[in-house]
């Protein structure tokens, strides 16, 4: 046989080599798409991960497991103790957990207070028996808020004042969502998107190289969207007044209490998006921002260059930081005016 | 001996033969409107929603009891009532692509469409709410 014509028939394996790959790779990227839906958190979650059946096990394990330890309502969990006793040595992650938070309580001003849940259970929106408090019994319930009264000693000791409840209902989901990005990059997945009943994080890009396109509710339609944005490896994370809330007397009162007032805050938004690398400051962010308003928001946003923010104003207007300009686009036809930063 | 043209055909041949493979794996995941009703995790109940010419309505039971009641028509579905505390699932209306679930948090309901048709329309990965 002429060495040419090895030459060709070398050739024409590879071309054909190559095609077949390309055929069988594509088939593989759509296939490795694994997707559960589970209610955790009193919320419902989606995890959507490039990867394998395993990957959703741990993730879905490792929501368990946060669950259990930072719930609210569990006999079993660090923080039901903590909050029966006054006094508990918590683990060395939920320690380590409210210590962010209390940086964080510090950072906002109180505007995110992690000891609002005693009037939060006057209000009913941790059973659904809803009820409007009397401002008495409010001012009472004030006087056991306060972040600063909750005392961390050396190792893992927590304690808190007489009567004081914690509750880290307000970042528990952005945490997870950081533990969980942690755990499946340890993994060695590359691509995944989880939705922690509306918190949203990524890691990667999507398996064809594309950013992940987060849509974010309108606040006056939650069925459309106000726009959307493309991401990668970011949280996006919203507090609006409509997430959950209940009418009486033709007005509505909505979950997001300032710790201030001890009512539904109402300070000229309708709702907060935070987008930021650290699915926990997103979470926290979101609600101290909308309990702050729109103007300490934006004064927020000024002064802290990491993160950013879309808001909408009570009147329909959109405020968003310099670093969404190329990265938010609005679907609802609303005027967006770009914060200084 | 084969001649080059003989190559050449062979090469085509398997070139068709895998574009038109790496095609029909793409179609069929993603072709279709397949709405699929969970409960607690569980999938109990799937449509595609594409094949219905008749609208109905569907009732499910839940496992606390509770009941949802869902409308389903060409294209789309909704909850047309419940016996929930919070109405949230019929507050959302009809979806009709994978963006944006119908949840029933007291019922521990979800209703996702999970394949969609492909309509030029900007799809998202997911919705903050």
């Amino acid at each position: 046989m002429k060495k040419a014509e090895i030459r060709k028939k070398a050739y024409g394996l590879a071309v054909c080599l190559f095609a077949f790959l390309l055929s069988a790779c594509s088939g593989l990227s759509v296939r490795n798409r694994q997707e559960r839906t589970l209610f955790a958190m009193d919320t419902v979650m989606s995890l959507c991960v490039y990867g394998s059946s395993s990957d959703l096990d741990a993730s879905e394990n490792l929501i368990k497991s946060i669950e259990k330890q930072l719930s609210v309502t569990d006999s079993q969990s660090d923080i039901h103790k903590l909050n029966e006793s006054g006094t508990f040595s918590v683990s060395s992650e939920v320690h380590e957990l409210i210590e962010k938070a209390l940086d964080m309580c510090e950072q906002t001003d109180g505007a995110l207070d992690i000891t609002i849940y005693p009037v939060v259970k006057a209000w009913g929106f941790t059973t659904g028996e809803y009820r409007i408090p009397e401002s008495s019994e409010l001012n009472g319930l004030l006087n056991m808020v306060d972040y600063s009264k909750v005392k961390l000693s050396e190792g893992k000791g927590v304690s808190l004042e007489k009567g004081m409840e914690l509750d880290l209902g307000s970042v528990a989901k952005g945490y997870t969502g950081d533990r969980l990005m942690l755990l499946l990059k340890e993994q060695g997945v590359k691509s995944a998107l989880v939705n922690l009943g509306g918190n949203v994080q990524t890691l990667g890009r999507k398996p064809d190289g594309s950013l992940w396109r987060i849509a974010i509710a309108d606040p006056d339609d939650i069925s459309s969207y106000l726009g959307y944005v493309e991401i990668e490896d970011k949280a996006v994370v919203t507090s609006g007044a409509y997430q959950r809330n209940f009418e009486e007397s033709g007005k509505k009162y909505h979950h997001i209490i300032d710790p201030q007032t001890g009512y539904p805050a109402s300070n000229g938004l309708k709702s907060v998006t935070v987008i930021g690398e650290s699915g926990f400051e997103c979470d926290a962010l979101s609600t101290a921002l909308f309990v702050m308003g729109l103007e300490r928001s934006i004064d927020f946003c000024n002064n802290n260059d990491s993160i950013d923010a879309i808001l909408v104003a009570d009147n329909g207007m959109v405020y968003i930081t310099k670093g969404l300009e190329n990265i938010f686009v609005i679907q609802n036809g609303a005027s967006v005016k770009v914060i200084l930063k | 001996m084969i001649k080059t043209r003989t190559w050449l055909i062979i090469i085509s041949i398997i070139f068709i033969v895998s574009s038109a493979v790496s095609f029909f794996l793409y179609r069929w995941n993603t072709a279709g409107t397949v709405a699929n009703v969970y409960l607690d995790g569980d999938c109990i109940y799937s449509v595609d929603l594409l094949s219905v010419s008749e609208a109905y309505s569907k009732t499910i039971i839940c496992k606390d009891g509770g009941v949802n009641v869902l409308r389903i028509e060409h294209g789309r579905i909704c909850v047309e009532s419940a016996d929930c505390k919070d109405h949230v699932c019929v507050d959302t209306g009809w979806i009709v692509n994978s963006s944006m679930p119908i949840v029933c948090l007291p019922h521990r309901l979800v209703i996702k469409i999970e394949k969609e048709t492909s309509d030029g329309n900007v799809t998202m990965d997911s919705v903050v709410k």
